[in-house]
């Protein structure tokens, strides 16, 4: 019964343990300490004359709280003392949630009374809990701070209201292929004032019909304490600008395969959001006018850009202008070539706080590289994968001039055993390097560096595992994804045609002045709209 | 353990002559323990502290501490002690704390390794008794790494623990865990 004693402070255990003491009915502690000052100056702690005999409640629970999910439920079953202080001492709980859940609600959440961090997981085979069951939890678990719904599509709008209403110190929701829809995400924004993360992944009740708007999304009372959003997967997701707008404090926004036009609601965002600090953009269509308009973040330090291939060096070049303070930024091209040298030059002079940079599917030369090693005297770690450009010049280039740099990857570039002697004598900072799937780089090579740099640790692997690379994207495939359409060859906006990858360097100076200009306009045209 | 009269003297952290105080254990034992080290034992700073009294060689006497177990607390006090000056005295040079950190990993796991499951426990209910909380949450993380994938009846051997549950008792336990799954669950 009642909520498990914290262990922080001693003299909180003390009262706890005596508290504890009285319900268990074990051996006491000294309390209070007694002092006898005979005539030889001896003192005496007293106490009980006999030991504990078992361990104190709390010190079991502090043992539990070490262990995970399997070691706890062991120790549910050791003994009735252990299975109440492992359930009263469990604040993270993970359940299977299918439709029969409900009946094993109420004796699960009278063991389990002190939970704070829930997950529910149903799978798309079966049917999952539906509304009574997460409202018969929300009311056993007033305290939650965090849900985590995967594939329970039992519920629906009404059942996440009247959890909203019981849970309204939430601080974290993250919802992935359930199939409620804007009703129900206002109602968790109207109710959970605390609200600081929203994950939303393949929420199927914000599909519009044929044509139809679907309603907005927020921003609710949640939106000052929203820090982070990340949307995935979503048709519509234009529908949570409202609340992203609205999240006045946020500081990390992720679009992953969402579908539609984003580079209308992004200016906005930014323009409105200036507390924005992160931003991860990944398979959405959004072009350079997109990525301008996030230029507005001047606070900007974290940016993925992950296979956009219509963001071009263009759009980079006016983006380092602006946010002067980026320090990681990532970046897939996705093979494009549409984002190279010159884009990286102007990061590399606008933005002297690099400290990471991850290249894939990009292909930059000694121009650019050398302009990062020079310029950006805090960049520590650097990966470059898939880059057909990158071989061993490339790499004597980096070991001579990155000397702040402590971590390096290469992954399927044209690099040699001769790379890694220019690595050798350069980098002085180094503490790690990894080479994946370079052909010319052989064992004996690695063997030769890790010798000759000790101890730099060298990680050499040249297995046929297909690796994830360092994108932002899933792990996995995923079926029913969200395919991006591929990029349209004439963009309405623009003035000229964009010219596809294979082309990229063909175009004409005056397709390209016009688009500088319009680009130029359009952000000074936003910067003069900021402030208000 | 008869009388003999054991005293240890530990030394000082420091070289400059410190005060120290008599503990004396359950068992007999007597020691000689240096202020700072004996301060970090709450039970004696609150009761110093808190009730004002002034630090002069009083003895104590610990009734629920017997010798063997108060010699290594005080081993691991006085060399938890030294590493935090030492961690202090690196602060800032990346290196020199990795090497601190480096050698009181070490040391640790060569304490712990010595003790037996019994000492291991003897040792949380006294430094629990005295208060420690740096050594307590070390002994709890070992103890956890003791029973970390271990059998329910190993378990229950370890701790020396009945079992108390009906079969039926048993089997609704089982039934509600089977619920729960391994969470992965990185928030």
């Amino acid at each position: 019964m009642g909520q498990s004693t914290s262990t922080a402070a001693s003299s909180g255990r003390r009262e706890s343990n005596q508290s504890q003491l009285s319900k268990t009915k074990s051996k006491s502690l000294i309390y209070p300490m007694q002092i006898e000052y005979a005539e030889e100056q001896q003192g005496t702690i007293d106490g009980e004359p006999d030991y504990i005999s078992k361990l104190p409640d709390e010190c079991l629970a502090c043992i539990f709280q070490s262990l995970g999910s399997g070691d706890r439920k062991r120790c549910s079953l050791v003994c009735r003392s252990w299975l109440r202080i492992e359930g009263q001492s469990r604040h993270r709980l993970s359940l299977n949630a299918p439709s029969d859940l409900l009946a094993m609600i109420p004796s699960i959440f009278s063991r389990f009374d002190a939970v704070t961090k829930l997950a529910l997981k149903s799978d798309r085979k079966s049917e999952s809990i539906g509304d009574e069951g997460l409202i018969l939890i929300s009311l056993k678990c007033r305290n939650l701070t965090r849900l985590k719904l995967r594939s329970c599509r039992g519920l629906t709008d009404a059942g996440m209201e009247a959890f909203a209403k019981n849970c309204k110190g939430l601080k974290k929701l993250s919802c992935g292929s359930c199939t409620f829809g804007a009703k129900g995400m206002n109602a968790v924004l109207d109710n959970c004032s605390a609200l600081e993360e929203l994950s939303v992944k393949r929420l199927r009740g914000i599909t519009d019909g044929a044509g139809a708007a679907a309603e907005p999304i927020g921003p609710g009372v949640a939106a000052s304490a929203l820090k982070t959003i990340c949307l995935k997967e979503l048709y519509n997701g234009q529908c949570f600008g409202p609340v992203i707008i609205g999240a006045k404090n946020l500081r990390t926004l992720k679009l992953i395969k969402c579908s539609g036009d984003w580079d209308k609601l992004l200016p906005v965002i930014a323009n409105r959001v200036t507390s924005l600090v992160e931003v991860h953009l990944e398979r959405l269509q959004v072009t350079d006018l997109g990525l301008v308009g996030i230029s507005s973040c001047l606070d900007l330090e974290i940016l993925h850009l992950v296979k956009t291939p219509e963001c071009t060096n263009m759009g980079l070049v006016l983006l380092a202008e602006r946010c002067r303070l980026l320090r990681k930024l990532h970046i897939d091209g996705w093979k494009a070539n549409r984002i190279g040298d010159e884009g990286l030059i102007a990061v590399a002079k606008g933005c002297p706080n690099l400290q990471e940079l991850v290249l894939i599917g990009v292909n930059p030369t000694k121009l650019s590289l050398e302009s990062l090693a020079s310029n950006c005297k805090n960049l520590e770690r650097l990966a470059l994968c898939g880059s057909d450009t990158v071989g061993d010049a490339e790499i004597s280039c980096i070991g001579a001039k990155c000397l702040a740099l402590k971590k390096l990857c290469i992954k399927s570039c044209p690099v040699s055993d001769q790379g890694l002697e220019a690595l050798a004598g350069g980098c002085p900072n180094l503490v790690k390097v990894k080479l994946k799937k370079c052909r010319g780089v052989t064992p004996e090579g690695a063997e030769w560096l890790r010798a000759t740099r000790e101890p730099l640790a060298v990680n050499l692997d040249n297995g046929a595992a297909e690796h994830q690379d360092a994108s932002a994207s899933d792990g996995g495939a995923q079926e029913n994804v969200v395919e991006i359409p591929p990029p349209p060859p004439v963009h309405t906006q623009m003035e000229a045609a964009v010219p596809s990858s294979s082309t990229a360097r063909s175009s004409s100076w005056k397709s390209k002045l016009g688009m500088v200009s319009i680009l130029k306009r359009w952000s000074s045209g936003n910067s003069s709209s900021r402030g208000s | 353990m008869a009388d003999d009269g054991v005293n240890t003297k530990v030394e000082a952290v420091s070289k400059a002559t410190t005060e120290t105080i008599e503990l004396r254990t359950e068992d007999g034992g007597v020691f000689d323990v240096d202020k700072p080290v004996a301060m970090e034992f709450l039970i004696l700073k609150s009761f110093y502290e808190d009730e004002g009294r002034v630090f002069d060689k009083t003895s104590i006497r610990l009734p629920n501490v017997k010798q063997l177990e108060l010699s290594k607390v005080i081993e691991y006090c006085t060399r938890a002690l030294e590493f935090g000056a030492k961690s202090a005295a690196a602060a800032g040079d990346k290196d020199a704390e990795r090497m601190v950190r480096q050698e009181r990993e070490g040391f640790e796991a060569e304490f712990v390794d010595e003790l037996s499951n019994e000492m291991l426990k003897e040792l949380i209910l006294a430094v629990n008794f005295l208060d420690i909380k740096e050594m307590l949450d070390f002994l709890i993380r070992s103890v956890a790494n003791r029973i970390r994938n271990r059998s329910v009846a190993y378990v229950r051997q370890f701790f020396d623990i009945e079992n108390d549950f009906t079969p039926q008792e048993e089997d609704q336990i089982h039934q509600e865990n089977a619920w729960a799954f391994e969470g992965v669950d990185a928030d």
